[in-house]
């Protein structure tokens, strides 16, 4: 509750709205582009170490063992790209005049990235700049991301 | 025209909130609208495919 607080009392204290929606679009805007750059550095990386992970298990487990943590990062990434899409979409209806979640949805694009930040951090990965910045950019939307209307 | 986009568009952020919860089926219909795949993604599913090949599926 205390996070969306800075972004309500914009609104009210100085009817701010577009400048907050305009925000909110340069986060998501930041963290695809961090996104999109991320993926392509990442894939060969990530196709050598699940290469090197298979040849060197002898089992199933043990290759799911010794992968986790990199699928980790694909999962994290897909989830990060679909809360990006879907925030730009929220965002668009509101620029278009309609009523729309697009605050929480901006919210699911920082917990995303958050999540796909440590999840990079710990396959040993350079963060790339855009995903940090948009991270900066967002932190006044940071918030609840759930599925409660 | 515009009923139908925000019609539309609300089954999208559906599926999402759906996939976040685990769902795989609701992922894969948002993986295939998705504009532009993960290029990771797509050498994840090639990956998957060479362990099934070596571990059995």
């Amino acid at each position: 509750m205390k996070n969306i607080l800075p972004i309500t009392f914009c609104f009210v204290l100085s009817g701010c709205g577009a400048s907050v929606l305009d925000a909110a679009q340069n986060t998501v805007v930041t963290a695809h582009q961090g996104v999109m750059k991320f993926d392509a550095c990442f894939a060969p990386v990530y196709e050598a170490a699940r290469i090197k992970a298979r040849e060197e298990s002898e089992t199933r487990e043990e290759l799911e063992k010794r992968i986790a943590p990199w699928e980790t990062v694909r999962k994290s990434l897909v989830t990060a790209l679909i809360a990006i899409k879907t925030a730009a979409l929220s965002i668009n209806i509101a620029q278009d005049g309609h009523s729309s979640d697009w605050i929480k949805r901006t919210a699911c694009v920082m917990e995303a990235l958050t999540e796909l930040e440590k999840a990079i951090k710990a396959v040993g990965v350079t963060l790339p700049p855009q995903i940090s910045e948009a991270l900066k950019l967002g932190k006044p939307f940071i918030g609840p991301c759930k599925n409660d209307g | 025209m515009d009923d139908l986009l925000i019609a539309i568009i609300k089954t999208v952020l559906s599926l999402f909130e759906n996939a976040r919860k685990g769902d795989a089926t609701s992922l894969a219909l948002l993986m295939n609208i998705l504009p532009d795949d993960l290029r990771t993604e797509i050498a994840g599913k090639l990956q998957d495919e060479l362990d099934d090949k070596k571990f059995g599926g």
